[in-house]
């Protein structure tokens, strides 16, 4: 069992990328909080971990596709909700944050248009883990990890791209 | 990791882990000399980092608003918040219950209160009826002004909690896309009851996002502000020119970097700044990579460890960014110039801990508009280190 010790280390090494990671994997920080919480635990039982950060993050995404796979258009559909209900609310934040907001909800689009293991491996490649790394934690070859990243990088700034055309066209004057 | 290289010309993804710094040194070697000879893959290697960089700053783009919630233990106050709705299974008729006792309370003291301060003699007269309400706006009137205050203030933040979702709710009819569900009566439930739960948490966060907007921008803002920052820490080359851009990049620099070799490599950063801090780390440190030359750790000149960690940031180009791995501290350190001897700028600043604090360093960010701390001119040399 990794000992107490250890997975305080692990806890300090990986808890803050991880969530950041799962985060933007879901788009809800407390969702995020608690895959990783779970991941930490599932650590705790492990004899032995090989590769760790390749390790922490395949069981979190495996906890993430667990979950989502039981209630992906749930989900989907209250976040949809949500943002649109954020973006009605008639208590409004100062202009600059209101960028933001669009902003965000703009990269959000984006990112979720991507294929699944096209997003895990951007994702984790702006977390900092190698080629090696986001290899052992999606099960790739070493030598796909590129193609796959190539793909992600160019599908997610299309797609960003044409909802930013889409939004400054809705947003131009007639 | 080799290349796999068939055909005239290196494919893409080959060029994409080639800018990611991924290619072993010969195949390296050998595709840089191709570029160089090949306008057709210059182009593609050009556009590649284009994408790679616009990458990292869409996703970065995905921690705007919730960065602020990114921060470990220094915003446990939304964190319980977000917990603590869900354990008091607060649904909207349940705070509308709670939001109506208090502003009954608050009328009843505050009615209270100026019946008293008008004529005195009713002061002793129950307002309402009960004497129990009477009873209880007793001490608080006892101990005016700043009780009063503390309990206007709590009453108009709960009635601020409350908005949001009912503002909302008439609007969220019209929004659903009813027609791309599949359901039964159960799911509607379901998915009514988790909106009512993530409608009364966003309202939560808006309120916090609308109270801290420069504090949440300024801790942002070194990812959101990633393009424009990297293009001017990359051309600077010097600490003069990275001081001239300060200004512009206060709070604000990141999200990126490097085709420069680190693992295992070991970085001298000085400063001319006497008592120049990177965390709690004081300059002169090293900052020594491990074999991924992605993590590393920052040391004292002595070799000791300190503990302060970095990570290297990932994307193109010759400019070296690292980002300070300490619960508790935010800071980069940017450094430029391909050769073996770097300038940059370097930031760190200690995160604040509570919603209070955060409100504190929202004040004081308005007025120095650097969050991040202040820009330190640095410079750094690669210097051999022994593995401890």
């Amino acid at each position: 069992m990794v000992t107490p010790d250890r997975l305080k280390a692990l806890f300090h090494s990986y808890h803050q990328p991880l969530v950041r990671f799962l985060t933007r994997q879901l788009g809800d920080r407390d969702w995020a909080e608690e895959i990783a919480q779970e991941t930490f635990v599932r650590a705790l039982k492990q004899e032995t971990i090989a590769s760790e950060r390749s390790w922490i993050f395949a069981v979190a995404m495996n906890l993430v596709r667990d979950e989502t796979r039981k209630d992906a258009r749930h989900r989907k559909r209250l976040e949809l909700m949500r943002d649109e209900a954020k973006a009605e609310a008639v208590v409004q934040p100062a202009p600059t944050s209101m960028e933001r907001d669009e902003e965000r909800a703009m990269a959000r689009k984006a990112v979720d248009t991507l294929a699944e293991r096209d997003r895990d491996a951007l994702l984790m490649k702006e977390e900092g883990l190698s080629y090696e790394e986001i290899a052992a934690a999606l099960e790739l070859s070493v030598g796909s990890v590129g193609t796959t990243l190539s793909r992600a990088r160019r599908r997610l700034m299309e797609a960003y791209e044409t909802l930013q055309a889409e939004a400054s066209g809705a947003s131009a004057p007639a | 990791m080799k290349v796999e290289w068939v055909g005239p010309h290196p494919d893409e993804g080959s060029i994409h882990a080639w800018i990611d710094g991924e290619i072993d040194a010969p195949e390296a070697a050998l595709l840089d000399e191709h570029v160089r000879g090949c306008a057709e893959c210059a182009t593609r290697v050009a556009e590649a980092r284009g994408l790679a960089a616009g990458a990292s700053r869409v996703v970065g783009q995905l921690d705007m608003a919730p960065a602020r919630l990114m921060q470990p233990a220094t915003t446990p106050t939304l964190g319980d918040a977000g917990t603590m709705w869900r354990l008091m299974r607060v649904t909207p008729a349940r705070a509308a219950i709670a939001a109506t006792i208090i502003v009954a309370l608050g009328l009843t003291l505050t009615r209270g209160r100026s019946a008293r301060e008008s004529v005195p003699a009713i002061a002793t007269a129950p307002v309402m009826s009960g004497d129990a309400m009477t009873a209880m706006s007793a001490p608080k009137e006892a101990a005016a002004p700043e009780t009063d205050h503390l309990l206007d203030s709590a009453i108009s933040r709960k009635l601020a909690d409350e908005q949001p979702p009912r503002t909302v709710e008439p609007a969220r009819g019209g929004a659903i896309p009813t027609q791309d569900i599949a359901v039964g009566p159960g799911t509607v439930a379901d998915a009514a009851a988790a909106m009512k739960v993530a409608t009364a948490r966003s309202s939560i966060r808006a309120r916090v996002d609308s109270a801290t907007p420069p504090a949440d921008r300024a801790r942002v803002g070194y990812s959101a502000g990633a393009p424009a920052a990297l293009d001017r820490v990359t051309t600077a080359g010097q600490a003069a020119e990275a001081a001239a851009v300060r200004n512009e990049l206060s709070g604000k620099v990141a999200g990126v970097v490097v085709a420069v070799p680190t693992a295992g490599q070991c970085f001298l950063v000085e400063s001319g700044t006497p008592g120049s801090q990177w965390g709690t780390a004081t300059l002169p440190i090293v900052v020594a990579f491990d074999s991924t030359g992605i993590t590393a750790r920052v040391l004292t000149t002595g070799g000791a460890d300190t503990e302060m960690r970095a990570t290297r940031v990932t994307g193109g180009g010759d400019t070296l960014l690292l980002r300070l791995r300490r619960i508790g501290y935010d800071g980069t350190l940017a450094l430029s110039g391909s050769s073996a001897a770097r300038s940059g700028l370097m930031r760190s600043r200690q995160q604040t801990a509570a919603l209070e604090e955060v409100k504190k360093a929202d004040a004081v960010a308005r007025e120095t508009a650097n969050a991040m701390g202040t820009p330190v001119a640095v410079t750094a040399h690669v210097v051999s280190c022994q593995r401890r």
